[in-house]
């Protein structure tokens, strides 16, 4: 802790040099200026000229401000250059400050091509970490030699040591290499949709395998560059070995059947999935993601993501309505009619009906089943398909109240259930 | 969520009012020498220069007798820290030229001889420094006098490196005592010179050219360095000599076995004693007709950075006086074994050491330049090499080459003070 307390206070010391204050101070100096300029400008509010002619511009307003302190920022520091010849400190902050405006409007750009979420998962867990790595192992270059910090040997193995770099290369590159491998992977796997014109759940899937495949490209070339030595890979994996033995047994379970459900195709991102749901019979899910460890599940009923260890998948049978033949999915609504009426002509009231509901697909044709002779009525079904299988619940219930309109219409009858009491003629006490 | 708030704190328009403040007030306080924060400002920033001239075992050592005695002053002064990093001669100018445009120029720079200091002066990296008539008790005014430049103190002295002779006592039990010594082949000999200035400087004092002219006694020396420069042609052409273009490559020769006899800076000894053992002999640079040969002494000095503030220029003065004191001189000499302490008050154990006895001698006749001699030589320094290449190429007649030599030595600065 006083180490760590004297590396604090070896860099504060360097903030009591003349030049370094005339840096700082010219820089406050400019936020000042752009404080005032800000208010009186009110760039972020006010309508810009060609806005109208270019929509893209009103994209750009939140970037005005920033640009107008880059730019205050920027002066102060070519002034200082000028005035003085000792000005790098201020102009490793405007174009730190560049380079953060510039990764904000990168990300604005990144709207036209992919989905809001994305933008903001990238933007918050790439690129402002990534933006704080550079500006702190920058800010740190100005002042000390970074290389030497990073050549401190932090853990030792026996004869091998793990130096401050490494240590950073093997944690920060990992994440990054498993953060910013989403994006490359996206634009490859759009690219093969493109050329070979795959659907959906097929480009997730290979979405992911490119993704697995540079993560595990990126790590490899971490290790060599770490200069992690192969005692320590060994003794690392080692332990790895004894730990999934016990408590990583399951992720690295989840882990393979994960990826073994990506090679196979069994399930992929976009797939319908039809999941038990206790006592309220089965849901139809949609994957949203095939993580490493679990599956990420979207329930149409209750709009509820959940969350699925991959093993599961392996380990039970799932009733899949997107598999490898087509999406189709072919629903049933059981409804009964009164024995007075034709079968023939209740068969084809249902059939009209179930063609006249929208979505319900017309090849293949809707068909009417008479299915028994019940108590009190005969038992139809009418069977019919749709495209998308989430749509099973909703369009069923469309069916149903479609039958009931045109029953009510041509007055045909959905009978209560009927007895016919009958009394023995021999019972005593009859003629009493 | 410490990532978000690092961001916020970077990049968001508040958190740079909150740095931009901080960094005033800690400013502010500094500059006016208030340091209320324990070792606020008080830290100061040392660089040391490796030069190539010096093994890396020797620097290793250097390094860590430094970090010593860095350790032990921040023992004695708690609140003050001395910050080390550590540049290759090479990689000096960039360095410092990179800090400086960022305000950062080291509050120390400890150079490995006093031949740069000039230039670096003049390029805006160093600021003179002053000495009360107590401070400079610690160092002799010969050998700050030379570290003056129109009448300021660019540089301290910390330590001194002579010039000697080492060579392979299995083959050759003494070394030659003048020059005409050296061109007489021992039994399977081989020798190895230098055509570096420095290489070449006590070949002509040997000769009698005053390398170094003193005020007022400019002469024409031309027969003297016309002699000087037909031995090194007739040395050229025996078998058993070599002439190297580097220093570096007269250290690896011997410890390699490939040369039995070179010229050697006192800072090679230690690593020459790894390889060598006790087979490792140390002598004398071989005499010449008109008189001891007279090698350039190395002069480590101290430098002072011109970006530090107040407190810390007065903490790198203390420093530096901390680093001159006869204890920590004392302690150097013994632990090192290969320099010489610039403190008068330090009596030395030549009795002792045989190896301190001859590096005293070979000392005693070293010629220290000034700092405008040093960026002379310097800037004539490839014109040097170009005539010794001449000679010993034989691709000019030695007398054209000794009135360039002659007209080179003429226009050195003249000297204002010798050891």
């Amino acid at each position: 802790m006083n180490q760590l307390l004297y590396f604090v206070l070896d860099l504060l010391a360097d903030f009591t040099r003349v030049a370094v204050l005339r840096q700082f101070g010219a820089m406050g100096l400019a936020f000042g200026l752009w404080f005032i300029l800000k208010s009186q400008l009110k760039l972020e509010r006010r309508r810009w000229l060609g806005e109208g002619r270019w929509p893209f511009l009103k994209r750009l307003k939140p970037l005005a401000n920033a640009a107008l302190l880059w730019l205050c920022f920027a002066l102060a520091a070519a002034w200082l250059l000028a005035a003085t010849g000792v000005a790098d400190l201020a102009r490793y902050l405007v174009r730190f400050y560049a380079l953060c405006m510039l990764s904000r409007l990168g990300l604005i750009l990144l709207l036209n091509y992919l989905p809001a979420k994305v933008v903001q998962r990238e933007d918050l867990q790439l690129v402002r970490p990534l933006l704080v790595v550079i500006g702190v192992t920058r800010l740190y270059s100005q002042f000390a030699d970074l290389n030497e910090l990073l050549a401190i040997q932090v853990i030792a193995l026996g004869k091998d040591s793990l130096s401050l770099g490494a240590l950073l290369l093997l944690s920060l590159g990992t994440y990054f290499v498993i953060v910013g491998s989403e994006l490359p992977a996206m634009g490859i796997a759009a690219l093969i949709r493109r050329v070979f014109t795959i659907s959906m759940p097929a480009y997730r899937a290979i979405s992911m395998l490119i993704r697995y495949l540079l993560v595990a490209v990126g790590f490899l070339l971490i290790l060599a560059n770490a200069g992690v030595s192969q005692a320590l890979i060994a003794a690392v994996g080692g332990g790895l070995s004894v730990g999934l033995g016990f408590g990583l047994k399951e992720i690295f379970s989840n882990f393979i059947s994960g990826l073994w459900l990506l090679l196979e195709g069994a399930v992929r991102p976009g797939d319908v999935l039809l999941l038990e749901s206790g006592g309220n019979g089965e849901d139809p899910c949609e994957v949203l993601e095939l993580g490493m460890r679990a599956t990420v599940l979207w329930r149409d009923r209750d709009n509820v993501e959940l969350v699925v260890p991959n093993q599961t998948f392996f380990t039970q049978s799932m009733v899949t309505y997107s598999g490898l033949r087509d999406r189709y999915r072919r629903g049933q609504v059981v409804v009964q009619a009164a024995y007075r009426h034709s079968p023939r002509i209740v068969i084809a009231l249902l059939e009209d009906t179930a063609r006249s509901v929208p979505r319900i697909l017309a090849h293949p044709a809707p068909k009417g089943l008479l299915l028994g002779y019940g108590d009190s009525a005969i038992t139809y079904a009418i069977r019919y398909w749709i495209e998308n299988p989430m749509d099973g619940i909703g369009l069923a219930s469309e069916v149903g109240i479609a039958i009931w309109e045109v029953f009510e219409r041509e007055e045909i009858e959905i009978p209560y259930p009927q007895y016919v009491w009958h009394q023995a003629e021999d019972v005593p006490g009859k003629n009493a | 969520m410490l990532l978000r708030l690092l961001f916020v704190f970077m990049i968001c328009r508040q958190g740079l009012v909150i740095l931009l403040a901080l960094s005033s007030a800690i400013s502010a306080c500094g500059s006016l020498g208030i340091s209320r924060l324990p070792a606020v400002g008080n830290t100061i920033n040392v660089v040391l220069e490796l030069s190539p001239q010096v093994d890396s075992f020797e620097q290793a050592r250097l390094k860590t007798l430094l970090e010593q005695e860095a350790i032990e002053f921040n023992r004695l002064n708690p609140h003050q820290r001395v910050r080390w990093h550590s540049v290759s001669s090479e990689r000096l100018q960039q360095d410092l030229k990179f800090r400086a445009a960022r305000g950062l120029t080291p509050d120390l720079i400890l150079l490995a001889s006093s031949r740069d200091l000039l230039t670096l002066h003049q390029q805006g990296f160093s600021t003179p420094v002053e000495l009360s008539l107590e401070e400079k008790r610690s160092f002799p005014a010969w050998l700050l006098t030379p570290l003056r430049y129109r009448g300021e103190q660019l540089g301290v002295p910390l330590f001194m490196v002579s010039t000697m002779a080492c060579f392979d006592r299995r083959r050759i039990p003494f070394s030659p005592q003048d020059l005409s010594d050296l061109l007489r082949p021992e039994d399977g000999s081989a020798l190895a010179l230098s055509t570096s200035l420095n290489g070449m400087n006590w070949i002509l004092t040997g000769f009698g050219v005053p390398l170094l002219p003193l005020p007022g006694r400019r002469s024409n020396r031309q027969s003297q360095v016309l002699l000087a420069l037909r031995w090194v042609q007739q040395a050229n052409l025996q078998p058993h000599i070599t002439f190297v273009s580097s220093e570096e490559e007269l250290r690896r020769g011997l410890a390699e076995g490939r040369f039995l006899w070179i010229p050697c800076s006192s800072v090679w000894i230690s690593s020459l004693r790894q390889t060598l053992g006790a087979n490792l002999g140390v002598g004398l640079l071989p005499a010449g007709p008109a008189g001891v040969a007279k090698p350039l002494m190395g002069v480590s000095t101290w430098m002072f950075g011109s970006q530090s503030s107040p407190t810390q220029r007065k903490l790198a003065k203390k420093f530096v006086l901390f680093a001159g004191n006869a204890v920590n001189q004392r302690t150097m000499m013994l632990r090192l074994g290969t320099v010489f302490p610039v403190n008068p008050a330090i009596l030395l154990p030549l009795n002792a050491y045989p190896t301190l006895s001859v590096m005293d001698v070979a000392l005693r006749n070293s010629i220290l330049p000034t700092l405008e001699q040093h960026h002379y030589f310097k800037l004539k320094d490839e014109q040097i090499g170009l005539l010794a290449n001449q000679v010993l190429a034989r691709s000019q007649d030695p007398l054209a080459v000794a009135h360039d030599f002659q007209h080179l030595l003429e226009n050195a600065p003249a000297a204002e003070a010798q050891p």
